[in-house]
């Protein structure tokens, strides 16, 4: 009897074992089936970051950018106004200041266009600047009381983004 | 099927059976006419009938008491004040329900010596265990009769070459039991009749007018039912049907003859478990055995389900885990890659970032922009002023006209063309807000001013 009582005892034990045993690697499983989750999703962020990767490449390609420091960006910024200042008349208002890793400028540039092609051009030229990035604020096209070629107005944000290097 | 032995013995003498057996259904294998050695009984279920003439039997009464254990010892006690003795008594019990109340309870209690139980040469300590039950010779009759029929009050007698057996039951339940050796001088002289007949008439006398019990039916077996000249008497006697016994289906393979010699034997086998002498520790043991060789398969068959389980679920999880490293490898691949050829240094990649949201939000929020499909007005109406500005996400053209015309129809004409194509521009989704239009009819002027406005 002592015998039989300490095999039914063992091997009670062996099936809660065994048993148990099945139950944990069920919660494994999951965890497994978790991990292979996670492991998808970051292969997908992975391409997906890849791709954007790219299509920064193509785009930085495309645009051209180059790298400024902070003292080159300032440079090209007032070089470019200094430029200006000789076909518009020029305006600046508030300060040149530094922000969020780029110089800024308002100004406001005033001139009377030939032509309304002339317009169209000095418009261009502002829409379509990459050094500094041009913001233009607002266009005001006046009549003159005499009738003869109009006057413009145009408020711009000069923006030259620069890079700051750690240490 | 298990191997089962039956033995009816007495410290002289002994029978034995050998069947393979389970649930009460059995197959006859073997006998012999001598007590088998412990070796010739190693792995068998024992059925054990001890010849024991002097079975203590008394009614006793006693409280209503719930607890088995407590009434056993009751009982056990009372047995030996009523028989006068100073011997301790392994009891079997079973309760006259017709002459117990609620105030008392009535058993017939039949009592065997313990120191005949714990005798070794009567039953060696190496069995005890292996016992399913333990009973008396002249109980072991009632086996048979209970299968002949289990309704029917039944007169039991048996003879063979060394007992006189005498069993008055009716199902499960042993009314007079009586066993006689017989002697020397009866075998020498081969005088059984004589013997038969004077026992078993003064018995069923005994039976019948003294204990009131009224038999249905006598069963005649072994060498008795030879015995033509006592049946007939008998049969006279009585006045009660006697019938002979056959080999009962529950044992298969048995043949009539033999079925008669060991017949004490085989009853045994169908013998109520409330007859069994074993001490209650023992029956407790046989319980635990019993229930054990049942569980003991369960446990075995759940062993072995969650053991096959496991090693399905594990291989699974190997599976799964190799699957794993290889999305792994695959992912640190794809990095590995993207590192090698850096196309953006680490640092620069928020400077481009920011570089190109600037730029694009630079053209986006151009309010020239605008001109692409308002530019009609600006062509089409000369007015004194336009501005084109950027506010709250909506680029916006305003303009203020002020013009004169050589008629009023002119004037007219030229304010409701205005108003048709800031309808228009307003059907391509623009917002237009046209502010007061003032016209002076005396001299042919018109001022007005609108806001056109497009979400970005």
């Amino acid at each position: 009897m002592k015998r039989r009582l300490i095999l039914i005892t063992f091997l009670s034990y062996l099936t809660f074992t065994v048993m148990f045993l099945f139950l944990g690697i069920g919660s494994l499983d999951t965890g497994i089936e978790n991990a292979q989750r996670e492991i998808q999703r970051t292969l997908r962020d992975v391409r997906s970051k890849k791709l954007r990767i790219q299509l920064l490449q193509k785009k930085l390609q495309e645009e051209g950018i180059r790298i400024y420091n902070r003292d080159q960006a300032l440079e090209k910024l007032l070089t470019e106004v200094d430029r200006l200042r000789k076909e518009f008349k020029i305006e600046v208002r508030g300060d040149l200041r530094s922000q969020q890793g780029k110089w800024l400028m308002d100004v406001t540039l005033t001139f009377r266009p030939s032509s309304s092609a002339h317009l169209r051009d000095v418009v261009k030229k502002f829409s379509t600047m990459k050094e500094p990035i041009v913001f233009i604020r607002s266009v005001a096209i006046s009549e003159s009381p005499e009738g003869a070629s109009s006057e413009v107005s145009i408020d711009l944000t000069f923006a030259m983004p620069f890079l700051e290097r750690a240490g | 099927m298990g191997k089962v032995a039956s033995l009816v013995y007495s410290l002289q003498e002994g029978r034995a059976v050998f069947l393979r057996g389970f649930r009460r259904k059995f197959i006859y294998e073997g006998s012999q006419k001598s007590r088998p050695a412990i070796d010739e009984l190693r792995g068998r279920e024992l059925y054990i009938s001890y010849f024991y003439p002097d079975l203590v039997v008394e009614k006793v009464e006693v409280p209503p008491v719930e607890d088995e254990e407590t009434l056993h010892a009751l009982l056990g006690k009372r047995l030996s004040e009523t028989a006068g003795s100073q011997s301790e008594f392994l009891i079997s019990k079973r309760e006259v329900e017709e002459e117990s109340t609620h105030e008392v309870m009535v058993f017939r209690v039949f009592g065997l010596p313990k120191e005949v139980y714990e005798n070794p040469d009567v039953l060696p300590e190496v069995l005890r265990e292996r016992v399913s039950i333990f009973t008396v010779s002249q109980f072991s009759p009632a086996g048979i009769s209970k299968i002949v029929d289990g309704d029917l009050t039944i007169f039991h007698i048996f003879l063979d070459e060394e007992r006189l057996l005498l069993t008055v039951s009716r199902g499960d339940e042993i009314l007079y039991s009586r066993s006689l050796s017989v002697p020397g001088y009866v075998r020498e002289m081969g005088d059984l009749s004589g013997f038969l007949h004077e026992n078993t008439n003064m018995t069923y006398v005994f039976v019948a007018q003294r204990q009131g019990i009224k038999p249905d039916l006598i069963l005649i077996s072994g060498r008795a039912k030879d015995e033509d000249d006592f049946i007939a008497s008998f049969i006279e006697m009585a006045g009660v049907q006697v019938a002979t016994p056959i080999p009962p289906q529950e044992v298969k393979n048995l043949e009539p003859d033999t079925f008669h010699d060991y017949l004490p034997a085989f009853g045994t086998l169908f013998v109520g478990e409330e007859y069994d002498f074993s001490p209650p520790n023992v029956k407790e043991t046989r319980r635990f055995m019993k229930y054990s060789s049942v569980l003991m398969p369960l446990i075995l068959v759940l062993l072995l389900l969650f053991a096959g389980a496991l090693a399905f679920r594990t291989f699974g999880l190997f599976s799964r885990i190799s699957e794993l490293s290889q999305k792994r490898d695959q992912v640190m691949a794809e990095v590995k890659r993207l590192m090698s050829k850096p196309v953006v240094a680490k640092g620069e990649l928020g400077y481009y970032s920011s570089y190109l949201n600037d730029l694009y939000r630079s053209r986006k929020e151009n309010p020239v922009s605008i001109l692409s499909d308002a530019g009609v007005i600006v062509k089409k109406f000369r007015a004194k002023r336009y501005v084109l500005g950027f506010q709250n996400g909506k680029i916006a053209l305003a303009v203020e006209i002020e013009r004169s015309f050589p008629n009023l129809v002119e004037m007219n004409l030229f304010v409701e063309s205005v108003k048709t194509h800031l309808g228009s521009l307003k059907e391509k989704g623009f917002e237009i807000r046209i502010g007061d239009v003032q016209k002076d009819i005396e001299n042919n002027t018109v001022r007005m001013s609108f806001i056109v406005e497009k979400r970005v």
